[in-house]
């Protein structure tokens, strides 16, 4: 057997008595075929030491859905990849939300906060139900929650600076100067001021 | 009868009526070598879970072409398996790039490196070499190496995954190992880098 004859026989080599005579005197072969024995033994070793991976729990479990899902028992939804990109996608999809909802907030004027509200001079007449105050006059604040119901909210009339109203996001004359303007605005069930109407 | 002691065949039959213990039977008992085989053609986890679940996906749809006249319903999931990954490896080639850390976890704890590559081959390092040598050959090289050497398949079952001669089976195993013992060395002695030698004019 020539030593090409002898590698055109593997790898089954090892059954056939003539190819071991031959490894036994050509050192060459002799060396090659030890190597392909720990080679096998490396494989060997390899495939036991992974042979009872599998699967994740999950894959079974989104199958299952998607069993239901054919059958008709529950609404469709993303699977293998898609389910995957999908959560890839869901932090920058919860960015592009959270930069959206600053820019809105960043084009609305800042509600009043507690110190403005403290430097409105509260000549607050709490309760004032002016017969005269009509709901179409009141100006409904961007963020306001609930459409203004004026019968509902308590109203509440005020002495604020030209820039408080601005502040709200109100039309100020340019006359109104540094004096205060009268106000009245409709609070909420949250007390939060949903509508606010200028007297003066 | 229960679905464990069920043929394949009876099993998919009964998932097309819509039976839900009979796939999770099906899916519990084929998964394991499809998934080590995905696994072991990408060297990721994740490639190869994915992979997985797209195979019993297309059992669930209507795209479950399964004939019994022309093989096993193991035979025809290994075929959706090996054209999918197939599919997969080509949009994704930088994945053999792909270190092992997937593998991570699952071998050997490390112990001595040994200078010969095939010493060392019974240990972690050997072993982790072994898998960048196995993921480093080429598709078809590959395939037949982690079906007959690491999932113990027969030439004749193997030849019927791959729908190829048992011949080729054997030459591309051969092949393929002696691939493998080249890759293994050229990580201990790095071949030489030679470079092209232009022709010298003559002075005379």
């Amino acid at each position: 057997m020539t030593c090409h004859e002898f590698w055109n026989r593997m790898p089954e080599l090892e059954a056939e008595p003539e190819a071991l005579e031959h490894a036994r005197q050509c050192t060459a072969c002799a060396a090659l075929l030890q190597d392909q024995h720990t080679l096998a033994a490396g494989l060997r070793h390899l495939a036991k030491n992974l042979d009872r991976r599998e699967a994740s729990p999950g894959v079974e479990a989104r199958l299952v859905r998607e069993f239901w899902v054919q059958a008709g028992l529950a609404p469709a939804s993303a699977t293998g990849r898609a389910w995957r990109t999908s959560l890839g996608w869901a932090p920058a999809a919860a960015a592009v939300i959270a930069l959206a909802v600053f820019l809105i907030r960043g084009r609305q004027p800042e509600p009043p906060s507690s110190r403005q509200f403290a430097a409105f001079s509260v000549a607050a007449e709490q309760g004032t139900n002016d017969p005269v105050l009509a709901e179409a006059d009141f100006i409904p604040l961007p963020y306001s929650s609930d459409p203004v119901a004026t019968e509902d909210a308590d109203l509440v009339s005020v002495e604020v600076p030209p820039s408080a109203l601005v502040a709200l996001g109100l039309p100020v004359a340019a006359d109104a100067g540094s004096g205060l303007v009268r106000a009245v605005v409709a609070l909420g069930k949250d007390g939060v001021v949903q509508a606010v109407r200028v007297l003066q | 009868m229960s679905p464990q002691s069920e043929a394949d065949e009876e099993l998919l039959e009964r998932v097309r009526s819509g039976d839900e213990q009979a796939f999770v039977a099906l899916y519990r008992r084929r998964q394991g070598t499809i998934f080590r085989f995905l696994l072991h053609m990408t060297g990721s986890v994740n490639s190869a879970e994915d992979v997985t679940q797209e195979v019993f996906l297309i059992l669930l749809r209507d795209k479950c072409s399964y004939d019994p006249l022309r093989g096993t319903v193991a035979g025809y999931l290994f075929g959706i398996a090996r054209k999918l990954v197939l599919r997969h490896l080509e949009r994704n080639r930088a994945l053999a790039e792909h270190g092992l850390e997937d593998f991570e976890g699952t071998l050997l704890p490390v112990l001595a490196v040994d200078a010969d590559p095939m010493v060392d081959l019974m240990r972690r390092e050997g072993l982790d070499q072994l898998q960048r040598a196995i993921l480093a050959l080429p598709k078809r090289y590959r395939e037949v190496v982690v079906l007959c050497d690491l999932e113990e398949m027969d030439y004749l079952a193997a030849a019927e995954f791959l729908n190829c001669p048992v011949g080729t089976v054997r030459s591309r195993l051969h092949r393929a190992r002696a691939l493998l013992l080249d890759k293994l060395r050229q990580r201990v002695e790095p071949r030489l880098q030679v470079k092209t030698l232009k022709p010298a004019r003559s002075l005379l």
